[in-house]
């Protein structure tokens, strides 16, 4: 039976099967643009000056404090120069401008020699992976020294419920190996006695590909399968730690340091940085929407360009206006330039059109409450909404405004097409602005 | 090129307020034509004196307000709950003035979504209380709830009652049709599936109190109650958004409906009253239960 998850909504599905495309690499652009610190703001700094030629995989960020992240040169090239510039979340931040020269040196890590618990989580350090569901905090904050090898279980990912990201499914279709590889290694660090593989209802079918590879390729492991919901956001990884520590619907807050979810992706990552000695310097990405040609998952370098992508891609019809996003239909960041590149956070990047998106104005609120029986995050969305519009921000924060993950589930539902998520998280940016 | 810039999310659910009001007028109009085949000319003469004054003043309050008439299509749900909760002989005017309380009073709070309470309920509790000083009968006869609590009870067929051949207000008499429509309107998720039964319940308590369990049935199916249970007390804008709180609102509403109806207080306006009274603590149990519902603290 299929796990539940508090709130949520049915998205309609996409029809398209994006997942069962081969993953391909896309064309190296001549510039790139490496953002020195994630979009949650950890310190960090640039190891490499204006004018120092750089190899591929060659450290060129270090973190200043202890919770940073390590940051590789994705190709060969020269650093021309270091910037302030937008990333696609619009937070100003050092950009290091590297122009490629079409070399293809690749720096690696030494090979480990046991790939022990303790080999393993060194690795996760060093290797620069992040986390796309929290805002870049590098995976490794996660295992603790003191949460390794107490035999937790580990739940992999391996659907999307966004209509628009089929990253997750992709890699387990076509890069099944290095996604179990990746798992089995994430699993020896936390002494897991087995992996539980965690898919939503419409990806029935990835289910039992990998059940069919895992049969004949990895008799020894021990491992199982659990069904959740379809609805919207039922695979974010925060939610889903909460839901298998607290074991109840109505999660309170959580230790998630306890609590071990992965995605196909992170697996992945993880697999190259300890099998092939590789740094994370790149990430598998949905390029959808309707206003392009060549829609499909992509492993783009981090600090490629929008713009090279629209180019790589094509656009169907570039007169009529579209919208560029930073992520699927429902969390998605609109776009104002395609000046922008994308990161280690970067899951999707879809270019809709007109047919895709709607554009309503609101009416006001009848007090239905559909936004309260959606909410994941056990908020009353209508009366943080009342509280943003007349500005009573210590009252929104009282009732959980930090709490918002803004997955826009309350929007979707309102009859009355209320601006909900958007007020909310415009009021959030202030107040969490306001705190620092 | 040139690119839209709007905030997530990009996509919204198909369902509109205008449709769900479509959706309910329609249920309703099936009441009100129920009406019609029963009382003929007389429903008609009161379903068009109280649509008229509706759309009147939907109108004239559109106007003073710099908004476009007709943007939503509550007006057409406020005036068919309206004519279905009428007494049949009432006169034209007393029709139209309903209908004038009705959407004015929708309008004195804010207009649509900050009314405090059920336009229809308030409109004919105050016709009920203006009726209430005048000697004619203005239902044609002695209604089920007059005989349960004045006269001999043998004369209730039950039969009666669920086909709607007793006397009663034009639309509220057939409980079968009703059950219908509350059945197709909880499959289309239009109404709350808590609020019938706790408000049956809270019912069901005191009548069992009040005038023994015998009485349970005939009561629950005589004076507009199963109506008001599945159309009025359904309507968002003066119900409870929280399931708990709905839950505890719609409890009063038994509770107070089975008393003042055991009790024979103000007789057939009873219920609308006890609608009344409820309405005004529906904002309270949201307010009261808002500690649940505090959000989950993320890590930093």
């Amino acid at each position: 039976m299929a796990i539940n998850l508090l709130g949520g909504v049915k998205l309609p599905k996409n029809n398209e099967n994006l997942q069962y495309k081969d993953i391909t690499e896309i064309k190296p652009p001549e510039v790139y643009a490496v953002p020195v610190v994630t979009s949650n703001g950890l310190p960090a700094e640039p190891v490499v000056k204006i004018g120092d030629e750089v190899e591929e995989g060659q450290l060129i960020v270090k973190p200043t404090g202890s919770r940073g992240s390590f940051v590789y040169s994705p190709t060969c090239g020269k650093v021309v120069s270091i910037i302030d510039k937008f990333t696609p979340k619009g937070k100003k931040i050092q950009h290091i401008i590297i122009k490629n020269n079409g070399k293809l040196t690749t720096h690696t890590f030494s090979p480990l020699k046991d790939k022990t618990a303790k080999e393993l989580l060194k690795r996760l350090a060093l290797c620069g992976l992040v986390d796309a569901n929290f805002g870049g905090t590098p995976t490794y904050l996660r295992y603790t020294l003191s949460a390794i090898e107490r035999k937790f279980t580990l739940y992999v990912v391996i659907s999307n419920t966004d209509p628009y990201i089929s990253s997750n499914e992709a890699l387990v279709i076509n890069r099944t190996a290095e996604v179990v590889g990746g798992a089995k290694y994430f699993a020896r660090i936390l002494a897991s006695k087995k992996i539980v593989f965690v898919y939503n209802g419409r990806a029935k079918k990835t289910k039992k590909l990998l059940k069919k590879y895992l049969k004949a390729h990895e008799p020894q492991l021990k491992y199982s399968f659990k069904e959740i919901s379809n609805n919207y956001p039922s695979d974010n990884i925060m939610l889903l730690m909460h839901r298998f520590k607290t074991k109840t619907k109505l999660f309170t807050e959580g230790d998630y340091k306890k609590a071990f979810v992965e995605d196909a992706i992170t697996c992945y990552n993880f697999f190259n940085a300890v099998e092939f000695n590789m740094p994370v310097n790149s990430r598998v990405v949905t390029v959808g929407g309707n206003n392009i040609d060549k829609k499909g998952n992509y492993i783009v370098k981090n600090g490629t360009s929008f713009e090279h992508i629209l180019n790589v891609v094509g656009t169907v019809d570039d007169k009529k206006p579209f919208k560029i996003l930073n992520g699927g239909i429902m969390t998605g960041m609109c776009q104002y330039t395609t000046d922008v590149s994308c990161n280690l956070e970067t899951r999707t990047v879809s270019f809709i059109n007109e047919s895709e998106f709607d554009m309503q104005d609101e009416s006001p609120c009848i007090n239905c409450g559909r936004c309260v029986s959606v909410c994941p995050m056990n908020l009353v969305p209508n009366v943080l909404d009342d509280y943003c519009v007349n500005r009573k921000h210590f009252d929104a924060e009282k009732h959980g405004l930090k709490s918002c993950i803004e997955c826009g589930c309350c929007s979707y539902v309102c009859p009355s097409k209320r601006y909900l998520t958007q007020r909310i998280s415009t009021v959030k940016k202030q107040v969490e602005g306001g705190d620092k | 090129m040139k690119y839209l810039v709007t905030p997530a999310p990009h996509r919204y659910s198909r369902s509109t307020i205008t449709d769900m009001y479509i959706t309910i007028a329609i249920g309703v109009f099936g009441c009100v034509l129920c009406g019609i085949i029963n009382y003929k000319l007389n429903a008609i003469y009161i379903l068009l004196a109280c649509m008229s004054a509706c759309v009147i003043t939907e109108i004239l309050f559109s106007l003073i307000n710099y908004k476009k008439p007709f943007m939503d299509y509550s007006f057409l749900v406020t005036g068919l709950v309206l004519t279905s909760i009428m007494p049949i002989n009432i006169p034209w005017y007393f029709a139209c003035i309903a209908g004038f309380i009705a959407i004015a009073s929708k309008y004195l709070f804010g207009g649509l979504g900050n009314n405090l309470f059920n336009p229809a309920a308030l409109s004919r509790s105050i016709i009920g209380v203006m009726l209430a000083g005048m000697s004619f009968d203005y239902f044609g006869g002695d209604t089920p709830l007059g005989i349960l609590l004045t006269g001999d009870k043998s004369l209730i067929n039950l039969n009666d009652l669920v086909l709607g051949n007793s006397v009663s207000a034009i639309g509220t008499g057939c409980i079968v049709l009703i059950l219908v429509l509350c059945v197709i309107a909880l499959a289309l998720k239009l109404i709350k599936w808590e609020n019938i039964l706790f408000s049956v319940a809270g019912f069901a308590l005191m009548v069992c109190i009040f005038m023994g369990g015998k009485n349970v049935i005939p009561m629950l199916m005589s004076g507009s109650f199963v109506f008001v249970v599945v159309f009025m007390l359904q309507d968002p804008t003066t119900s409870s958004y929280g399931f708990s709180a709905r839950c505890l609102n719609a409890l009063l509403f038994g509770v107070l409906a089975g008393t003042m109806m055991s009790k024979n207080i103000m007789g057939e306006t009873a219920v609308f009253l006890a609608l009344l009274i409820t309405n005004v603590f529906s904002p309270a149990w949201d307010r009261l239960l808002l500690v649940f519902h505090k959000g989950v603290k993320k890590h930093d």
